[in-house]
């Protein structure tokens, strides 16, 4: 969906506070209108604060049963969002729109079962077991109801999106389209459960049966205008998605496709003609490493050049070995620095030095090399792969997916498009990933309020090829050696403009050193963010590297855990090929061991971040401590380059060896 | 008098398709013909990736091609008249597209400059055909001599060249717009033998148009200059490559021993030849040969003894375009004109075509640097002359 760099939204300390003001009102109206008609449903809208005359009573509760439906799918409507604008300040009155709702519609269900006006008509009360099951049904709609409203985006449904985005000073990110659990068994769940409560309380009374029918039509008939809108927000993704989703009844109209299963043909077929989206260092290792094996692929990248934008630079001696596979390793390793020794400073002192030279590995280093050069070594060695074929200038697509069939929709920026046959399609196309996109594979993402500036400056220090941490009080400052007299450095920068001079700024208040702005290269600022997908394989989809997961880049985690995905992936693909291993299983082992490399990775990543991010006196000081005298001492000093090596990431393959260097 | 090949302008259909998509359509149309089973070696060692076709145009997810099956399952197969309706549609466009890449007013090669129209094409007839759209859709003069080669097959290209050299040698002031357009795909066929079969893994689309003067280049682009060309027969191949029109398209003989014929007669051929021009087969740094298929590639690179980079621009032409007959080789010499090189280089085209004909033409690589300066003069007698 949208990037959450340039989601970044400035709002006033005031602003932010009525934010959460209303965020407060919000949800505890939300929890006293969900409780209210909880136990007013339950009891058969037998209490109320009301008592009128029968037939004054009868036209105030009808009045109160229909505000509800005709306000809140007024307030849907275009006009009606202008209406719901004006509760807000005009500042934040888009951002708080979801709050905004979810506040009129629980004083709403406050209002029918606050002021309702009970008529006394009881028909009849189970009694004994039939109690206690209509009793457990009706717990079982809440729970559906819950689950439907969670996966549908509890910010959305609650009110909290909208303002949570603004507390945090962000545009709300509205969820992807829910089309999994039991969005995969009818489009309106949220409607269904509803009507399954308002069917399941016990006790039958007058008041009971008019709002159970009337609100019953309302569940049907609400969702059609619902759709409406969907369909203008998600287009062709909600077509789709109708095409083989049930309205409201499961089993009724539409086709269902059971989507949670494995591709139902055999392993060789699967394999035949694998497209590989996305010439990126994961997708190349993958090509690299399925063309040796005499796996035919063919790989569609978007871009019709090379990309010489810097980024990961860590090559960690796991990835290493892989290179090592087919024989590159040590042209790679010529094209960079090994990095031996990591320093690691506060603002006053030198706390100690981590070194990989004791690794367990044939590679006891950490390799710097810009991205550019990892992807044209990849890039070269691809021509003596074998059957890869790789072709520039066209974006991959996924226009159908399923266990039997996949159609991907090759084209270039113009639309021209490229007919190409696919088995499966392997999604390595990146974080913004169309593959993951285009399949409605949905990613779970958070993200942090750390924000870094980083640049690549002449080298006049003389750290040689170590690297150095500077941990301060006032934020961190990491420096790496790149090849050609370079060296990359990282701040902590908070909110200040990714500029040369920010760097130069920070990096003379927080270590005393100067850098020349003039030099610098690849400055560029970054956020952090956390994401991973639902599901790593989906029909004939298959994720791998940053289209199926978003680490921390501090640490240089993210491109080595692809590359470990590709290793695993093309094992597992290979043995597909040679009809070695059912397709169900080779998925299923795929993902359990990636997903768990990644959480391990990224743990480990995020740790490392908020120890070095820490700011303040006291913090600081702790740290300082924690570093020099836990860390970089005694037993922990031994583990920790295995760890920040990956090495202690366990490479499980799938004839099961484990762990190896 | 001296002839420059000045630019080339490339152009090719929208929408392509890969050699694995061609394979699959191939295997499901050709689903229990005993023949089928040569299909993956065939379409695996073409050494091509990639085709671009004019049958892709419509907005099907599929590709819709002529061989849909008709309500019974039945192949239906399009008759000749369908498919040159097809050439008359989207000959055109393509042909104009490649026009206007060459055209060039700042270099003084505008449509006005434009005295002769040379268009080439093998694979559909009509008329008024491409040369008089060039005319009218490209505003160029009416007064401009028109000339067609129709159906001569692959190496056409070259005795377009050859033509355009030699009316620049008759007309000083002569600019000569080359233009060819082949729509390969167009013609498709599932029956017949062997020969079939290999032409449907080769066969793609495309056009390109070339611009031929004997003025001298304006220096900021590197040019072709057109030394002498020469032709020959290699009559034992007679049978081995024909090109005639059926009622279902037009049908192809290619037999699979031509680049045992090629490569088994090229020096012969080639060295007194080249000795006439006072050249060397050692003295060629690159080979513009005509990338018919790959065994062609792979048994001229062998016999002449070339380094893989002499005749790689051939290759990549081939990987990424597949063989579109006359126009292939004006794709390669296009790749070699771009390629920036910084010193002069002696190029030899060379294209076959039935007969067994081999077309030649040595020519060398100009780069801008080292190209004759206009003198004041000659801007003179242009500016008077258009």
């Amino acid at each position: 969906m949208s990037n959450s760099l340039s989601s970044r939204m400035h709002f006033t300390r005031g602003e932010r506070i009525i934010a959460v003001l209303y965020g407060s009102l919000c949800h505890v109206l939300f929890a006293a209108g969900v409780g209210a008609m909880a136990v007013g449903l339950y009891t058969g809208m037998q209490i109320g604060l009301l008592h009128l005359p029968h037939r004054m009573a009868a036209a105030w509760n009808s009045m109160l049963l229909l505000q509800f439906p005709v306000i809140h799918s007024f307030l849907l409507s275009d006009r009606g969002r202008g209406w719901l604008d004006r509760l807000a300040p005009v500042r934040l009155a888009r951002e708080l729109r979801t709050t905004l709702f979810a506040i009129t519609a629980s004083l709403q269900l406050l209002l029918v079962f606050l002021l309702w006006s009970p008529s006394g008509h009881m028909y009849w009360q189970p009694q004994g077991w039939l109690a206690v099951v209509l009793t457990v049904a009706y717990a079982a709609g809440w729970l559906l109801l819950l689950r439907s409203m969670y996966e549908a985006g509890l910010g959305v449904q609650t009110g909290s999106l909208g303002w949570m985005s603004v507390a945090r000073n962000r545009r709300p990110v509205y969820p992807p389209l829910a089309r999994r659990g039991l969005h995969g068994l009818v489009r309106q769940p949220i409607y269904l459960s509803f009507s399954l409560i308002l069917w399941t309380a016990p006790v039958w009374t007058l008041d009971r049966v008019v709002i159970t029918g009337l609100w019953t039509v309302y569940c049907v008939v609400a969702p059609l205008l619902k759709e409406r809108r969907m369909h203008r927000i998600y287009g062709e993704t909600f077509r789709r998605y109708r095409a083989v989703t049930p309205y409201w009844l499961p089993g009724l109209n539409g086709t269902r496709v059971p989507r949670r299963h494995s591709p139902s043909c055999s392993g060789p077929e699967l394999t035949r003609r694998i497209v590989i989206a996305g010439a990126g260092p994961v997708g190349m290792m993958l090509a690299n490493l399925l063309g040796r094996a005499g796996v035919p692929c063919t790989i569609f990248e978007r871009r019709r050049d090379p990309d010489n934008r810097s980024m990961a630079i860590g090559v960690m001696p796991p990835s290493l070995s892989i290179f090592q596979r087919f024989g590159r390793a040590d042209d790679l390793i010529a094209r960079g620095i090994p990095v031996r020794e990591a320093h690691v400073h506060d603002g006053r002192r030198h706390l100690g030095s981590l070194s990989f030279r004791e690794l367990d590995s044939e590679y006891p280093f950490v390799l710097s090399v810009p991205q550019h050069e990892t992807a044209s070594l990849l890039h070269e060695s691809l021509r003596a792969a074998g059957p890869v074929t790789l072709i520039s200038g066209v974006q991959a697509d996924i226009c159908s997916n399923g266990p039997e069939r996949i159609v991907p929709s090759l084209h270039d920026e113009q639309g021209n498009r490229m007919l190409h046959e696919a088995s499966l399609v392997i999604g390595c196309d990146g974080h913004r990933s169309a593959v993951r996109h285009t399949s409605g594979i949905r990613m779970h993402e958070s993200a942090f309020r750390q924000r870094f500036v980083m640049g690549d400056f002449p080298d006049e220090t003389g750290f040689g090829s170590d690297v150095h941490l500077f941990f301060t009080e006032s934020g961190s400052v990491e420096s790496f050696p790149l090849p050609g007299g370079m060296r990359r450095w990282v701040v902590l920068a908070g909110a200040a403009e990714a500029t040369a001079q920010t760097v130069c700024e920070r990096v003379s208040q927080r270590t005393g050193l100067a850098l020349d702005a003039a030099g610098a290269k690849n400055v560029s600022g970054f956020g952090i963010r956390r994401a991973l997908v639902e599901r790593y394989v989906s029909g004939r989809v298959v994720l791998c590297g940053d289209a199926a997961h978003v680490m921390s880049p501090i640490g240089g985690q993210g491109m080595n855990t692809g590359f470990g995905d590709a290793e695993l992936l093309a094992e597992v693909l290979v043995a597909l090929h040679e009809d070695r291993i059912a397709p169900s299983e080779a998925f299923a082992f795929y993902e359990a061991v990636r997903r768990k490399a990644f959480r391990t990775a990224a743990r480990r990543a995020e740790w490392g971040m908020r120890l070095g991010t820490l700011t303040g006196r006291w913090p600081s000081a702790i740290r300082s401590r924690l570093i020099e005298q836990c860390l970089l001492k005694g037993p922990v000093e031994k583990m920790l380059p295995a760890w920040f090596s990956m090495l202690s990431i366990p490479r499980i393959s799938l004839s099961n060896e484990g762990a190896h260097g | 008098m001296t002839a420059w090949l000045h630019r080339i302008g490339t152009a090719v259909p929208r929408h392509a398709f890969t050699q694995d998509f061609a394979l699959a359509r191939m295997k499901e149309w050709m689903a229990g013909d005993p023949r089928a089973r040569y299909l993956s070696r065939l379409y695996c060692h073409s050494g091509i990736e990639k085709r671009h076709t004019v049958l892709a145009a419509s907005d099907k997810e599929t590709i819709p091609l002529f061989y849909a099956r008709d309500d019974h399952g039945q192949l239906a197969e399009p008759d000749t008249k369908r498919r040159n309706d097809l050439f008359i549609r989207e000959a055109t466009p393509l042909a104009i597209e490649s026009a206007r890449n060459v055209l060039d007013e700042a270099a003084g090669l505008g449509k006005h400059d434009i005295t002769h129209v040379i268009t080439v094409s093998c694979t559909g007839f009509f008329n008024p055909g491409v040369d008089f759209r060039l005319i009218r859709d490209l505003d160029l003069s009416p007064s401009v001599q028109r000339y067609h080669l129709g159906f001569m097959g692959c190496y056409a290209a070259i005795p377009a060249l050859k033509m355009a050299a030699q009316f620049c040698e008759a007309d000083p002031r002569a600019v000569v717009l080359i233009q060819l357009t082949e729509l390969c795909s167009l013609h498709l066929q599932l029956g017949g033998g062997m020969d079939t079969l290999l032409a449907n893994t080769l066969f793609a689309d495309g056009a390109a148009a070339a611009i031929v003067s004997g003025r001298r280049p304006m220096s900021d682009a590197a040019a072709i200059r057109l030394d002498p060309f020469f032709s020959t027969l290699i009559p034992k191949g007679e049978s081995d490559m024909a090109w005639d029109i059926g009622n279902t398209g037009f049908q192809i003989a290619l037999s699979s021993y031509i680049p045992d014929i090629i490569g088994g007669d090229i020096r012969t051929i080639l060295e007194p030849a080249l000795f006439a021009a006072g050249s060397h087969a050692d003295d060629i740094d690159l080979w513009a040969v005509h990338p018919g298929g790959k065994a062609i590639l792979d048994r001229v690179q062998q016999e002449m003894l070339l380094e893989a980079g002499q005749i790689e621009d051939a290759r990549e032409v081939l990987r990424a375009f597949g063989n579109m007959s006359s126009v292939t080789i004006m794709f390669v010499l296009a790749r070699m004109l771009a390629a920036g090189r910084k010193e002069s280089a002696r190029i030899l085209a060379m294209a076959f075509g039935p007969g067994l004909t081999v077309e030649a033409g040595l020519m060398t690589y100009v780069p801008a640097a080292a190209l004759p300066k206009p003198l004041p003069a000659d801007v003179d007698g242009r500016d008077s002359h258009a």
